[in-house]
């Protein structure tokens, strides 16, 4: 891909900058940035409210935001919900769905979950007494391990929820098999497609999941800013998240009507800009082609793993996983922490720790991981960069 | 020699591959342990401590090179000393005795065993 890095005026400031933590936050387009600025600067007004032609203008635009994110995952606009980011996307999903969940039932997570997709339910299943299962990931075949699905999604099971592509690993959950069980016993589906989102075309109708959740800040778009997808037929049922202005149908003395989708889940008064500037980051990509986008991460993470696999004393992680995007490595002798230092001294970028996502961690190593994760700016010379800061380290640490 | 450099230099790894004072005491009077739930660091501290004296001390850490060191110096500084003097510990002391210097996302990982020694003061603090 071409003509990229030079959109992005962070990466034009920094000319030196291989920024490698992607699966954190992105940086942001010229283009988004200049939709915010403008927004604030001739098109503030608050939304659905004013007669006068600011807020006309703002409302249009928030509500374009809207048809934009639908059209990019092939959703209807009004199952769009926007929120601050996935987290509350999730914790939103969890206090609704198991409001009315009995101790007999269950919900079913994976061994990868971010926290975000984690705590909400674990907090849950103590409150309600309700068990959390997780599918396990599986060291030998280096993927979820679907073995014991049937007997984990059972007829008790009332909500599957699960991670798309992991953050720690960029390994790609088995979704279609997994929700076509999870529907075979009637349990909610939700996927996490923070990451995904990033690298694939998504299509709300293939996966057929009814909630999907997403942040902005992850596919070049504000911070603050986040995607609730939800099925019609169940958003329509559902009781609103939260209660306040905005959210409103009719209300009279005694009664109290909703308005309609996707208002009714979007109580306050919304992150305007911030919507504006997700649709705006969202055309980027379109721009680009979301399958060009793919062909980029998948090609470039092809090249680092064969990169990384030929640095002694380095280690890869679920190294011949089908992945997407990130790079979850090791220097033997050497915590994380000190790897990521010592990189950044050569400004390299990279995360490094628990990644918020504890157990699969965990299951790999006490010392952390060390994660470099791709971008559509991101290209074979940023990993060349990589594998001569590895050498650097070894020679620091004398591993 | 470069920032990096720096904050790396012998006495650092020397203290990260080998840290002082690793282990346990065999009659601790005092213990507590602290982590960093970003990185995953560990620190647990034990003291034997009399007529609010500290007589030994150890720790088992596991973690990056600057909490290892970190934690290895300030156990090291602990012997001998007046419980009441250790009170007045603070972050600036610790940095001191790492004497490199430290970026402000890794002052946690260098302030790591500050954490459980407070703890343990302030448990004798409310037993007094």
């Amino acid at each position: 891909m071409k003509n990229i890095r030079h959109q992005f005026p962070l990466l034009k400031n920094y000319k030196d900058l291989v920024y490698l933590d992607n699966a954190a936050t992105t940086q942001k387009p010229q283009s988004v940035i200049k939709t915010v600025t403008q927004f604030y600067q001739r098109q503030n007004a608050n939304v659905h409210r004013g007669a006068y032609k600011l807020s006309d203008t703002s409302s249009r635009l928030y509500l374009q935001a809207h048809k934009t994110i639908a059209d990019f995952i092939d959703a209807r606009e009004d199952e769009i919900i926007f929120n601050s980011g996935a987290t509350e996307g999730i914790n939103t999903l969890a206090y609704s769905l198991c409001k009315d969940i009995d101790s007999k039932s269950n919900v079913v997570i994976t061994q990868m979950e971010h926290h975000s997709n984690l705590i909400p339910w674990a907090e849950m299943a103590k409150r309600k007494g309700f068990g959390l299962r997780v599918i396990p990931f599986d060291h030998q075949s280096q993927a979820l391990d679907l073995d014991a699905l049937d007997t984990l999604i059972d007829e008790n099971t009332k909500v599957v929820s699960i991670i798309h592509v992991s953050n720690v690993l960029g390994v790609i959950s088995p979704v279609d098999a997994i929700i076509k069980r999870a529907r075979a016993v009637g349990a909610y589906t939700i996927i996490d497609a923070c990451q995904s989102v990033a690298h694939m075309p998504l299509s709300m109708k293939a996966l057929d999941c009814d909630f999907c959740v997403f942040s902005g800040h992850k596919i070049y778009g504000p911070t603050g800013i986040g995607v609730l997808y939800g099925k019609r037929a169940l958003l329509s049922k559902m009781d609103p998240f939260m209660y306040g202005g905005g959210m409103v149908g009719m209300l009279t003395d005694d009664s109290i009507a909703w308005n309609d989708l996707p208002m009714k889940f979007e109580a306050g008064t919304p992150n305007i800009a911030g919507a504006i500037g997700l649709a705006a980051a969202v055309e980027f990509l379109q721009e680009i082609g979301m399958d060009v986008v793919k062909e980029h991460s998948i090609s470039l993470t092809k090249y680092a793993v064969e990169a990384l696999g030929s640095v002694s004393g380095v280690r890869l992680y679920a190294s011949s996983a089908q992945r997407m995007g990130v790079l979850p490595l090791s220097v033997t002798g050497v915590h994380s922490h000190d790897v990521a230092s010592v990189f950044d001294s050569e400004n390299i970028a990279v995360r490094s720790g628990q990644h918020c996502a504890t157990p699969i961690v965990r299951s790999f190593t006490e010392e952390g991981i060390v994660r470099a994760s791709v971008a559509v700016y991101n290209d074979e010379k940023d990993i060349d960069r990589l594998i001569i800061a590895l050498e650097k380290v070894k020679k620091m640490f004398k591993v | 020699m470069s920032d990096i450099e720096q904050m790396y230099k012998e006495v650092i790894l020397d203290l990260y591959r080998s840290p002082l004072h690793a282990g346990h005491l065999d009659h601790p009077s005092h213990e507590a342990s602290a982590s960093n739930p970003s990185c995953g660091d560990v620190c647990h501290i034990e003291l034997l401590v009399k007529n609010g004296k500290v007589i030994e001390a150890a720790h088992q850490t596991s973690g990056c090179a600057i909490s290892t060191a970190g934690v290895s110096l300030l156990v090291d500084h602990l012997i001998e000393k007046d419980i009441k003097e250790l009170e007045k510990l603070a972050d600036e002391d610790v940095l001191q005795m790492l004497g490199v210097p430290i970026t402000h996302n890794r002052l946690k990982c260098a302030l790591l065993g500050l954490r459980p020694l407070k703890e343990i003061i302030q448990t004798m603090n409310n037993v007094r």
